[in-house]
């Protein structure tokens, strides 16, 4: 400690939160966007350092002063003259996290509609059951065996989508299959989207089974369209040179000024692949692609599921845009929160690789089938609540969206089937194990502040 | 712009800051403040100086930071002093009213079967309010009301699928038109099943068998008002013949918690006191028979707005009175911070006020058409008189009615001009407050003969009481971190009561 103060105390800044792990634990300076790594004695040492007794004199000396007073000049904590209580800041009041009558009504973004298995394409990895899903399972297509189709729901399209204009939201996402072999489906869909203009639309599709011409049809139905094209693995350099009818489609679609986006499902891919192909497209096309990720590894124990991992078995963590996105991470399954999918037999999902089954519309209802609690369950299953995930002081910068799924399904707890930042519980001491954007540090009474 | 910061402390001698902007609490002290003021342009005090002194420049600049850090994350610590209300059109008004309405309430009728002394209708102490009379609700009004409100939230309905609106029955005594009651319950269970959450306040002496059947049969919860033991109860609660209603009220009870334990555990109670109230002996009673009796949701001081009620206390009253709530306060704050549950009774008034600093809003909790003060938009709560006339809530004097059911419904004109009275007379000063975000002033509390203003020594009440509870509510906290959680628990069931019974 600095010689000058006598200040026996020490606490958190209150936009500080020390978030414990199995072992160490993670400081998310929320309002900074940093996240430091913390051993499991720099931890402890911080959480005596913020009981009721005065900081004790062995501390004021040596390593541990030098620590202390490396929180200080990194703005993390202070010294206080009494034990003060420290209020965690909030944005909001915990009454907006209560149920009750005046409770405001879900917030509804994205609704995705799968309109049909049809599909041109025979892709081995291709998800048609539940069995195999795929990471970013929402930018893919995703055929499903054995659904029966309730025609009541695309009898009146129109009223579908009124509904979920009704419901707030502002995105509605066409699935399959392929959505454009449904041609006439597709363009009841659109026209009824037309009378809602605020709504915006993607149609998520591989681009192939109908000419380029139809396809490039679908912009002047007078909707805000964005077509989500799907492509599948190549060598990185048939992304430059390639003159298939995908890339036809999308020279045209770049040449057209039309918006679109692309989605790249890969398997096992190596970092220096997806660099690869990311550079390449955007040479090309001007835009980055978003991968889906498909990963086969071997069994282990039994367990039927290793997949969903990349780079070596790991993802990239994500910094939060500003302390709204970390509450709402924190309180939230973020990336499925304020959406749903309608499969083709009425189905309801939190998302398109999403096993369980939220609700089954009736008689073309969704507001009926949107009473069930268990779509909202889903969407507040923070991962504070997943076993193995609570244990991990990462969890609050991870994104990823299938390890709470798995165990979930079939044991009925929720637990997540693998971590997808490879054994982060032990954050610190696997820190050059993960990936992330320069946001995280590794703050240690042995070493002080490091890259990670 | 205006510091918008108030310093306090706790019992232990913490030192605190809450930041009106931000609706946080910081532990603060006089270095912080004079790096504040600095920011701000105001040069330190000498004694800020010399505690500035004592820290070493990496201190002082780590709080820099900090404190630069929130005015330019958060805008904390001040404000504006030019007060930023949205004004809505009168479609736009309605669309807020609409989507954010929840409760709908019902006067059943205006005539009760007590007299109580302290009765804002009955007791003449209060000169805005109507006088009793026998009118009551017909079954017709009742359905033109309800399908009104039902067929203009549509829309908000729509937006959520998971929406119970709620229904209140008022009156008078609403159990004198229990047939009603009945209806309406029918109605709705047939024409809009599982819509309404039906609740009714009632002074519980008339709860024979038959009626509550009734009430179980179609899940009415009821709030029953219940003041204490006989004594108290029996001084403010008579009936028209002058004779206490404690004994009737106690046997009521105890035979429908006999007959249906599952429904009485629903149950709530809600408590008046004056100045003349035993408070400890009442809170003893509560405690006592926390067996026999619902649990407390409410307890409320007799009301002074707008009234002569108050002119029959001694200073002897109001000394004793004074007393007995420090005590009982004392007591629950001893008792929350050895982590114990206090009683219903104790939490509902020495905590009471202290929900609102820990369900003080935040940052986001920004409001735009009356940003400060604890006011509501007219319209979110309305309450249907027997005639159809719509007030802005139960607790209006009347006088102010913004509507009738059966003359177009909500009267937007109206209430746009009471919108703007409430900016223009109780607003002006609010952004430079400290504490706007923990002033629950309302229209029924700003009401006057003369129309909506600012009460004399409000501010400086709510300045006081937002210090006391502040430094009440941190310094439980600071004694035992752990109790956090079941504060906001407890606080927040309050809440959840309060959104649907008279408070």
């Amino acid at each position: 400690m600095n010689e000058k103060t006598s200040l026996p105390y020490f606490r958190l800044r209150s936009d500080c939160f020390l978030v414990s792990g199995k072992k160490g634990s993670v400081l998310y300076d929320v309002t900074r966007k940093k996240a430091f790594l913390l051993d499991q004695e720099s931890s402890e040492f911080l959480r005596l350092c913020e009981g009721p007794q005065p900081l004790k004199d062995e501390w004021r000396k040596g390593r541990l002063h030098h620590f202390l007073d490396l929180m200080i000049r990194e703005g993390l904590g202070f010294y206080y003259p009494h034990p003060v209580y420290v209020d965690n800041f909030l944005l909001e009041s915990p009454i907006n996290h209560f149920g009750g009558m005046a409770a405001p009504p879900p917030n509804y973004q994205v609704a995705a509609w799968h309109i049909t298995n049809q599909c041109d394409h025979q892709c081995a990895f291709c998800p048609t059951d539940f069995s195999n899903p795929l990471w970013q399972a929402c930018l893919s297509c995703v055929r499903r065996h054995n659904v029966t189709e309730d025609p009541a729901l695309f009898s009146d399209p129109v009223a579908v989508i009124e509904q979920a204009s009704h419901l707030g939201i502002w995105g509605l996402h066409i699935r399959g299959g392929n959505p454009l072999l449904e041609w006439d489906r597709l363009m009841a869909i659109l026209r009824g989207v037309a009378r809602f203009p605020h709504l915006k639309t993607t149609i998520t599709t591989p681009g192939t089974g109908i000419s380029l011409e139809q396809t490039l049809s679908l912009y002047e139905v007078g909707v805000a369209l964005n077509l989500n094209i799907v492509l599948f693995e190549h060598d990185p350099d048939v992304f430059e040179t390639g003159d298939g009818f995908q890339f036809k489609l999308l020279d045209a679609l770049e040449k057209k000024n039309a918006a679109f986006d692309i989605a790249v499902v890969i398997a096992n891919p190596p970092l220096v692949y997806k660099d690869s192909v990311s550079r390449k497209i955007f040479n090309r096309w001007g835009r980055r692609p978003r991968f889906v990720e498909f990963h086969t590894l071997p069994e282990e124990n039994g367990t039927p599921f290793h997949f969903a991992r990349t780079e070596d078995g790991r993802k990239r963590l994500c910094k939060w845009a500003n302390a709204t996105e970390f509450f709402h991470r924190a309180n939230n399954r973020a990336c499925l929160h304020g959406g749903f999918e309608v499969g083709l037999d009425g189905t309801l999902r939190a998302c398109a690789g999403c096993h369980h089954s939220c609700g089954k519309i009736a008689n073309s209802r969704l507001r009926n089938a949107l009473k069930e609690e268990h779509l909202y369950d889903l969407w507040k299953l923070s991962k504070e609540k997943v076993v193995q995930c609570m244990d991990c002081g990462l969890r609050f910068a991870c994104t990823d969206c299938l390890a709470a799924d798995l165990l979930g399904a079939t044991n009925k707890r929720v637990a997540a089937g693998y971590c997808p930042i490879m054994d982060a519980g032990d954050c610190f001491n696997n820190a050059k194990s993960f990936q992330h954007d320069g946001f995280v540090q590794r703050l240690s009474i042995e070493k002080g502040l490091e890259d990670a | 712009m205006n510091r918008v910061t108030l310093r306090f402390s706790s019992e232990q001698g913490g030192e605190y800051l809450y930041d009106d902007v931000t609706g946080c609490i910081l532990p603060w002290g006089p270095v912080e403040d004079a790096v504040l003021n600095q920011e701000l342009g105001v040069p330190p005090t000498d004694p800020e100086r010399e505690w500035i002194g004592k820290l070493s420049a990496n201190e002082i600049n780590a709080k820099t930071s900090f404190i630069r850090l929130w005015r330019t994350h958060y805008q904390a610590f001040a404000r504006d002093e030019k007060i930023d209300c949205l004004t809505l059109t009168p479609e736009q008004l309605a669309q807020s009213v609409w989507a954010n309405s929840a409760v709908l309430l019902l006067f059943l009728t205006e005539d009760c079967n007590l007299n109580c002394s302290y009765c804002c209708y009955s007791s003449g102490a209060y000169p805005l309010h109507r006088k009793p009379s026998h009118r009551a609700m017909t079954f017709e009004q009742a359905i033109k009301a309800i399908d009104w409100y039902v067929a203009n939230k549509i829309a908000a309905l729509e937006r959520d699928p998971l929406k119970q609106l709620g229904l209140s029955f008022y009156g008078g005594e609403p159990l004198l038109n229990i047939g009603l009651i009945e209806q309406i319950m029918e109605y709705l269970e047939k024409r809009y099943p599982g819509l309404f959450f039906a609740v009714a306040t009632s002074n519980g002496v008339l709860l024979s068998d038959k009626i509550a059947d009734i009430l179980v049969k179609h899940n009415v919860i009821l709030a029953i008002s219940l003041d204490g033991p006989e004594e108290e109860h029996d001084r403010l609660r008579v009936d028209h013949q002058g004779r206490g209603t404690h004994k009737r009220l106690i046997a009521n009870l105890a035979r429908l918690k006999n007959r249906y334990p599952d429904y009485w555990a629903k149950m709530l109670c809600v408590s008046v006191f004056d100045p003349k109230s035993d408070l400890i002996k009442i809170a003893k009673y509560f405690e006592d028979n926390e067996e026999l009796l619902p649990r407390c949701a409410f307890v409320n001081q007799v009301t002074s707005q707008n009234s002569t009620y108050y002119q029959s206390f001694t200073e002897e009253d109001y000394t004793r009175f004074r007393v007995q709530l420090r005590s009982l306060r004392n007591s629950f704050k001893a008792v929350s911070t050895a982590g114990k549950e206090p009683s219903s009774y104790c939490q509902a008034l020495a905590g009471g006020s202290i929900i609102l600093a820990v369900l003080r809003s935040r940052l986001n909790d920004r409001k735009t058409v009356l940003p400060y003060t604890g006011c509501c938009l007219p319209g979110y709560r309305m309450a249907v008189n027997v005639d159809g006339r719509l007030d802005i809530c139960e607790r209006v004097s009347g006088q102010n009615p913004i509507g009738n059911v059966n003359q177009g419904g909500l009267d937007l004109v109206k209430i746009g001009r009471l919108v703007a009275e409430y900016q223009r007379n109780v607003l002006p000063q609010c952004s430079a407050c400290p504490v706007s975000k923990l002033c629950s002033l309302c229209f029924s509390t700003a009401e006057t003969s003369k129309g909506v203003e600012r009460r004399s020594g409000w501010c400086e009440g709510t300045l006081a009481t937002a210090a006391r509870d502040l430094s009440d509510y941190i310094s439980i906290l600071e004694a035992n971190g752990n109790v956090k959680a079941m504060f906001e628990r407890n606080s927040l069931e309050r809440r959840r009561a309060a959104t649907m019974f008279q408070a």
